[in-house]
């Protein structure tokens, strides 16, 4: 029973398969799909012929969930969408809570909001090369980068009592304050972290065979990319110079100075150097943040009881792309209805054009590539 | 209305009179059009040089069980001009609950495909000329749209145990 529905879907009413074509199933449950994402495959011998994603293997209901709880009660749960950068994904949640109650945010809370904000891209972007180098078959990156993770994991549960699942961000500020000595930790790691790219770029940038799985693959041109709603490093790959950060600046943004990496086939290699680049302009932002960051109260003028009026749609750089939380309130407080747009989400319908034509092992570099996280994806 | 807004409401206004173009939080322009007049707007808004709305951020609903009706949102954002012209745009469609029905878009935005058919899977609005319309998160079996307000789980009740 199984069999007719996944076959008449994969050739959607197309002719029986030939002797040649072979229907493999790549995933749910497979090292390098990063995730419960299983791809309905059409080959021919190693040759991606055709693609079809299957997704919703980590549904949580998040969307419906969200609808019973109050405000402050669902950030927990934003956390859990792209567990890999959870701060982002709190953020595009509170943004979107604040914009509608009309509350204010401190300074100093903004600044706190940027620089762990990036230090969770900085995070983020460490775990995505450690993997996607593991699925290219270079083992020790994957433990390089988790060293540095350990690191990281420390200042965040000195600051907010969690290694990974923070639920540090609160509707008009952040949860506490920094701890004494965190800028000194973060300084310190900083340091550490440019030694240690140095180290990466050795291992990888330049390697033949890295460079040989990666130059040409999976290309997505400019068109492409933004016809597919394609954002973050897979929209800067493709050569479009858009970063949310930049195009509509949000928190304090905007009063520091960084680039944005862009690259220039679109390609596997091209989102990877992005991505590379992407941790130098996150060391830049953090210390100029850490710099000029004012006293002053880490939480804003909040009312006791919220009450969500009206909608909004609100949008963040996470390091996946573009995250949207379109929030709908109806005088109470709880939203009425909150839906969160999630960049891999997207990104998935291209995995179709990029990997048609490619070999299987080729796949696993294009989905690494797109740096995918099924829990955003899934909600 | 903000500076910035002003010439893009004009220049919709100009093609459909008609309509209602507001300014609301954020810098956003909202404007409802109804079902039958959504293709030639979204092709409209895409391709007149001073909208240039070539980025289809998000399609999502909302269940206004209420008012008896769904509604369809459409966030577009416009990639292509410099940034002071950068406009982002709300598209609000209203469709009765008992029959929910809306032209798809993916043959302007092809990013358009998932996010219908989430829509389709979880409040079960139907896109009219949608390539593939069938769930994408919940089961291929599912019966039911969970995320409208009146959604009961149809599934029968497993009787619970407590050793």
């Amino acid at each position: 029973m199984a069999e007719t529905v996944v076959t008449s879907e994969v050739m959607q009413g197309g002719p029986l398969p030939a002797e040649r074509e072979l229907f493999v199933n790549m995933g749910p449950q497979h090292p390098s799909t990063h995730g419960v994402l299983r791809l309905m495959l059409r080959v021919d011998g190693e040759r991606v012929l055709g693609l079809k994603p299957d997704v919703g293997y980590l549904h949580r209901c998040f969307e419906k969930i969200a609808e019973r709880r109050q405000v402050t009660m669902v950030i927990p749960y934003t956390d859990r969408t792209d567990y890999l950068a959870a701060i982002t994904s709190e953020w595009a949640y509170v943004l979107a809570a604040e914009k509608l109650m009309g509350v204010e945010v401190p300074e100093r809370a903004e600044y706190i909001r940027v620089i762990v904000g990036e230090l969770q891209r900085i995070a983020s972007h460490l775990l995505w090369f450690g993997t996607f180098a593991l699925d290219l078959g270079a083992t020790t990156a994957f433990l390089y980068a988790f060293r540095e993770r350990e690191s990281l994991f420390d200042i965040f549960q000195k600051l907010t009592g969690a290694r990974m699942l923070y639920n540090y961000l609160r509707v008009g500020g952040v949860r506490n304050d920094l701890y004494d000595g965190f800028a000194d930790d973060v300084l310190r790691f900083l340091n550490v972290l440019e030694e240690k790219l140095r180290e990466y770029h050795n291992l990888l940038t330049g390697n033949r065979i890295f460079e040989t799985r990666t130059k040409g693959v999976g290309v997505v041109t400019k068109e492409q990319a933004i016809a597919y709603g394609a954002s973050g490093p897979v929209l800067r790959g493709s050569g479009v110079p858009h970063d949310l950060r930049k195009a509509h600046p949000y928190s304090v943004y905007d009063r520091f100075e960084f680039g944005i990496p862009v690259g220039e086939h679109g390609d596997v290699y091209s989102r990877y150097v992005v991505r590379m680049q992407e941790f130098y302009e996150s060391i830049k932002i953090i210390r100029q943040a850490l710099k000029t960051i004012p006293g002053g109260p880490w939480m804003g003028d909040v009312p006791r009881r919220m009450k969500l009026t009206g909608d909004v749609y609100t949008r963040i750089e996470s390091p996946r792309g573009e995250v949207g939380v379109y929030l709908v309130g109806d005088g109470s407080d709880q939203p009425y209805r909150c839906h969160y747009r999630s960049p891999c989400f997207v990104h998935l319908q291209l995995l179709e054009p990029m990997g048609v034509g490619h070999l299987i092992a080729d796949m696993v570099a294009i989905i690494g590539s797109i740096d995918i996280v099924m829990g955003e994806v899934d909600r | 209305m903000p500076e910035q807004l002003q010439p893009l409401a004009e220049a919709i206004r100009e093609r459909f009179p008609e309509l209602v173009v507001q300014a609301k939080l954020d810098n956003w322009l909202e404007v409802k059009i109804a079902p039958e007049q959504s293709r030639e707007f979204f092709q409209f808004v895409k391709e007149h040089p001073k909208l240039a709305f070539d980025y289809l951020s998000d399609v999502t609903s909302v269940d206004y069980i209420q008012q008896g009706l769904f509604q369809v949102v459409y966030h577009l954002v416009s990639m292509g001009t410099d940034a002071r012209r950068r406009g982002k745009l709300r598209v609000k469609i209203d469709v009765p609950r008992d029959n929910p029905r809306v032209p798809s878009v993916v043959d302007i935005w092809p990013t358009a495909n998932f996010h219908e058919r989430e829509v389709y899977d979880l409040m079960g609005i139907v896109f009219e000329g949608h390539p593939d319309l069938r769930r994408i998160l919940l089961r291929e079996d599912w019966v039911g749209h969970p995320l409208r307000k009146d959604y009961v789980d149809q599934r029968p009740k497993r009787p619970r145990v407590t050793r």
